[in-house]
């Protein structure tokens, strides 16, 4: 027993000892300082596989576009990690460590969950600049967020432009998170402003992912006689039955028109890749803060190509009328008077709303129909 | 009118899309085996119809190829439980995580990707045209209307041919089958292929029929919905239809409801199918007035010659 | 049966525990080289995979602290799996378990009185294993009276169990300002405490998981009840006509082990993420179940299978360095524990070379 011990305790020694040299190797050979942007090394941490058909496909080709602009190896230099749950904050912090011992100049967090373990461990590893999807909590960690709701805007209001003789429009949601109320409300306000009498008829699935749940809420709101929805999901579930059932829907995430070629009038995509090739060239020139925040509309929050076969062009070049009027402000997306679902008066008139209450959304506004 | 027919007929589709699942899961447990691996099997089945259809844009081919994975994935199975007469609990539990680990895998390359090639609609000529029932029963696809002749085959073969007799048997008192110069090894093998292989195509309708495109754990739970059918059916492939249809129509409701009912939370409804699946459950298994359960005596218990 | 056999298995008539050692170190090592033979298809190198995750996961300092932590739910969870499968009752409930214990816990936590340090962390731990023990007499309850099949109700309750946390986390829990379903931190003075020995923080919740298994191991071999456990698990028969109250039993086992798992979610809570979180459970309760049967229900071995399993999924992030494709952990989780399933054959058999004629 005592052998046992005594071998015992000097393995444990050993390895400290290997441990702390590799440590002081790594404080000598780093250091913040300038860098060529190729020579940047990209970590990236995602909750689920990369080809998910949605948010981190998304994410990860906006990376992998920052990468090829600024001529990063991604071959090479981007250090993908998948399936790191963001409920196992063990795996989280030995990902982070991994991709660290790997030289990793930034690591990305490619989904909200990652941000208070992120934000957490950041003080241990100080030369490396942690780039956080989510709003603006922590001072430690640059966070990056996209104005969605400009993209649901354009996809609301394409939506109401079509439905000549109804007011009502559909609304496949997953879960009640901010994420998806962003999208939602943006889609609301879009449609009020093609339609002050538009109304958003929201079903909730209460999963992130269930084809048939999901499939059953479209058949429901096409039941109810609604022909245009939009929606917040990851399968091509919604936009599958849609085609299946002579109704249209804009998709969501990444470009879904090849799924359903004959319901999907355009897509809300997340363009993350400016955000990320600031992120990198910053860090490069050692100037990358870390209180540092990001909320980017305009070319960030856009839609997919339209549908030319669905959507006429008179009808697109009314949209991108509005795009450019929302892009040079004349068109104030969250200005007052803005009532919320239960009547209470959110803006007052000739306000804006704060973007601290805007990435928070708590709240319905006025047109969507049952919310939470 | 119009969203009862809506409400039915998604729940037919739901049904159909855990009965493949549910009736291979039946035979296996009617034979004295638990499997518990269903979820898994069922994405190795989507994966793989998938893959296949994709590369040969053929979906008979495809077909064959979920039935062979299903196959194989059963023969391992069978080598575990029956052969080398392993704790069933445990080795369904490492087929649902080697499936689930595998599936992705092998699916990664054509992950997310549309596939453009599934099992249509077809409606039945004259039968579709029934107000009502033919636009819920007779407007589907072609596993759909397998599954209808599938149903009662299953059913008679269990409770009216010398087999199912003999199936039964299986999985009440193997040693009796054994003692009468029966083969019980053999016969185990065949139903846990026999079922596995049905998984694999429950899989296979998720992917190539619901919908047509592999995502990584897409099945989301159905697998262990189909087995929780099985025993709340009590081992009746009929009644194991109606659980699952009432399960679909459950779950259709609550979207409705979330429409006519508004200011309830929605969380109620999307958790009406799991307590309504526990109160049927305790209204018709509950041995209150001490009726005869009708769990196979031997599920779950491996057959070891020497301890007869 | 045929005088061409000349293999025959015979049935073991002594176990050994290192015949058991021996049995599954082999079958771990061959499930390792089949494993091998995946990585080694995919483009990677097997050997420096293995020498990756020894090195990195099993090894060192911070590796065993991680491994140690994410093996702190799978340890409660096992514990209380492996009371029920003893008893041969069916639990497949230590998820929905878990999440209840986390919901009661939060409760305390979040709306309670003003409790903070060692005794606010006890009253929390007391709630998660309250909750979690009323989710599982829920479905005790039919059980015992009824007979109404465990495995299927303690399956749909864990449906519903995180069903109801997800709703708290993203809707009336929800700490403000953030836009994912997580609640405020668990008070600082109410984290587990994770002590250093030599180089390794170790958390002292891995202690209490030893304590708790050891408490099950005295109960089961010195306490009446625990003697009555075994009699039922061997023969529910003759503990029937010896007197023994299975109901009791059925309650008694079926709330223990969901507290235990309740408790899983108390370590969680806060031995490690500190605050609640949405889709808290993590199919730790699935993995449980496993960990329970590779461990042959003994609660030491739970212990150290459950460490072992936490290195296994935390090498998933090493793993990937190397070009190795996510899913690899997950297979490589499912191969190991075929092999091992396999290898128990031989525990029980042992491989007879019959003489040439009869058998």
């Amino acid at each position: 027993m005592k052998k046992l011990l005594s071998l015992l305790l000097v393995g444990v020694m050993v390895l400290s000892l290997v441990a702390c040299g590799t440590k002081d190797k790594d404080d000598t050979s780093k250091g913040k300082g300038t860098k060529d942007v190729s020579e940047l090394v990209i970590g990236e941490l995602h909750y689920s596989v990369v080809e998910d058909g949605g948010w981190a496909q998304a994410m990860h080709e906006g990376i992998v576009k920052a990468c090829k602009t600024l001529g990063i190896d991604t071959e090479k230099q981007l250090l993908t990690r998948e399936n790191i749950s963001e409920e196992d904050i063990a795996l989280v912090e030995s990902t982070v460590e991994e991709l660290v011992d790997n030289g990793a100049d930034i690591i990305f967090g490619c989904s909200a969950g990652y941000a208070t373990i992120l934000a957490e461990i950041q003080p241990d590893y100080p030369d490396v600049i942690f780039a956080q999807q989510g709003n603006d909590v922590y001072d430690n960690i640059v966070e990056f967020q996209i104005r969605g709701y400009e993209g649901e805007f354009l996809a609301g209001y394409l939506c109401a432009l079509l439905n000549q003789g109804s007011n009502e429009l559909g609304f496949c949601a997953s879960m009640d998170e901010a994420s998806v109320r962003t999208a939602l409300n943006g889609f609301a306000l879009g449609a009020k402003y093609a339609n002050p009498e538009a109304k958003v008829q929201v079903i909730w699935a209460d999963s992130w992912y269930d084809l048939d749940i999901e499939s059953t809420n479209a058949e429901t709101l096409i039941n109810k006689g609604i022909k245009y929805m939009g929606m917040e999901a990851s399968s091509p579930a919604i936009p599958q039955k849609c085609e299946e059932k002579g109704a249209y829907c804009i998709g969501y995430n990444i470009d879904m028109e090849a799924n359903a070629p004959k319901a999907v009038l355009t897509s809300f995509v997340w363009n993350w890749a400016p955000i990320f090739e600031d992120i990198m060239k910053k860090t490069a020139e050692g100037t990358m803060k870390n209180s540092a925040n990001y909320y980017e509309g305009g070319e960030c929050a856009q839609l997919a190509d339209f549908n030319d076969e669905l959507v006429s062009e008179d009808i697109q070049e009314r949209v991108n009328e509005l795009k450019d009027k929302v892009a040079k402000g004349e068109v104030v997306i969250y200005g007052g008077e803005l009532k919320d679902d239960k009547g209470n008066v959110l803006v007052a008139a000739g306000q804006t709303m704060s973007d601290e209450d805007i990435l928070a959304q708590e709240f319905f506004v006025e047109n969507v129909v049952g919310g939470k | 009118m119009n969203l009862i027919v809506a409400i039915l007929s998604g729940a037919v589709v739901y049904a159909v899309s855990v009965l493949y699942a549910g009736i291979g899961e039946t035979f296996t447990e009617r034979s004295g085996v638990m499997n518990l691996g269903v979820e898994g099997i069922m994405l190795m089945g989507a994966m793989s119809g998938c893959v296949t259809a994709f590369h040969t844009r053929n979906l008979a081919l495809a077909m064959l190829i979920v039935i062979l994975t299903g196959a194989v994935l059963g023969l391992i199975f069978a080598f575990l439980t029956v052969t080398l007469q392993s704790d069933q609990t445990v080795c369904g539990m490492a087929m649902l995580i080697l499936g689930t680990g595998l599936s992705g895998f092998l699916g990664e390359d054509i992950a997310s990707k549309p596939i453009n090639l599934k099992f249509t609609k077809i409606p039945l000529p004259v039968l579709s045209e029934i107000p009502i029932i033919g636009d819920i029963l007779f407007n589907q696809n072609l596993l759909v209307y397998i599954m209808y002749l599938l149903l009662p085959l299953a059913t008679f073969y269990i409770y009216k041919t010398r087999w199912g007799l003999k199936l039964r048997a299986l999985g009440e008192n193997p040693a009796v089958l054994d003692a009468a110069g029966e083969n019980v090894f053999a016969m185990r093998y065949g139903y846990i292929v026999f079922g596995t292989t049905m998984m694999a195509i429950s899989g296979a309708f998720v992917s190539l029929a619901q919908t047509n495109v592999w995502q990584e754990g897409m099945t989301a739970g159905k697998g262990w919905i189909a087995f929780a059918l099985v025993a709340f059916s009590s081992w009746n492939p009929a009644t194991l239809a109606l659980g699952a249809l009432l399960f679909g129509f459950i779950s259709n409701l609550g979207s409705n409801l979330q429409i006519y009912l508004p200011g309830v939370p929605t969380e109620i409804f999307s958790a009406m199918p799991y307590v309504a699946t526990i109160v049927v459950l305790i209204i018709s298994t509950g041995n209150f007035r001490k009726k005869h359960t009708a769990e196979p005596a031997a599920l779950a218990k491996a057959y070891d010659r020497e301890s007869r | 049966m045929s005088a061409m056999n000349k293999f025959r298995f015979e049935k073991r008539e002594k176990q050994s525990a290192l015949r058991t050692l021996i049995i599954t170190a082999v079958s771990v090592l061959l499930a390792l080289v089949c494993c091998g033979i995946l990585i080694f298809s995919v483009g990677s190198k097997p050997l420096k995979v293995y020498e990756t995750m020894l090195t990195q996961v099993f090894l060192s300092p911070t590796g065993i602290k991680n491994m140690l932590r994410s093996s702190l739910p799978l340890m409660f969870c096992g514990l209380g799996v492996a009371l029920t499968f003893k008893m041969n009752l069916n639990n497949i409930g230590a998820e929905g378990q878990y999440a209840a214990g986390v919901i009661a816990g939060g409760a305390f936590v979040l709306f309670g009185p003003d409790i903070e340090g060692v005794p606010g962390m006890i009253i929390t731990a007391l709630c998660c294993f309250l909750g979690g023990a009323i989710w599982a007499l829920i479905c005790a309850i039919p059980k015992a009276y009824w007979g109404v099949n465990e495995s299927i109700t303690t399956l749909m309750m864990n449906y519903i169990a995180l069903m109801i946390l997800a709703y708290l986390c993203l809707g009336p829990w929800k700490m403000p300002r953030q836009n994912t379903g997580m609640t405020e931190r668990i008070p600082r003075s109410m984290d587990i405490p994770e002590i250093m020995i030599g180089d390794i923080q170790i958390s002292v919740g891995v202690f209490i998981g030893i304590i708790v298994a050891a408490l099950i191991y005295c109960a089961y071999k010195y306490t009446t009840g625990g003697y009555q456990l075994t009699v039922i698990s061997k023969s529910p028969k003759s503990a029937q006509y010896a007197g023994i109250s299975i109901k009791k039993n059925i309650l008694m086992v079926m709330s223990l082990s969901g507290g235990l798992a309740g408790l899983a979610g108390f370590m969680q809570y806060a031995g490690v993420a500190h605050r609640i979180v949405e889709n808290m459970p993590n199919n730790a309760g699935y993995t449980a179940i496993v960990i329970a049967y590779l461990s042959r229900l003994n609660p030491f071995t739970v212990v150290v299978v459950s460490i072992l399993f936490g290195g296994l999924q935390n090498s998933t992030a090493y793993v990937q360095s190397l070009g190795v494709p996510s899913q690899i952990a997950t297979m490589m989780q499912g191969v190991i524990m075929i092999f091992v399933i396999a290898g128990d054959f031989f525990q029980r058999y042992r491989l007879v070379i019959a003489k040439e004629g009869k058998a």
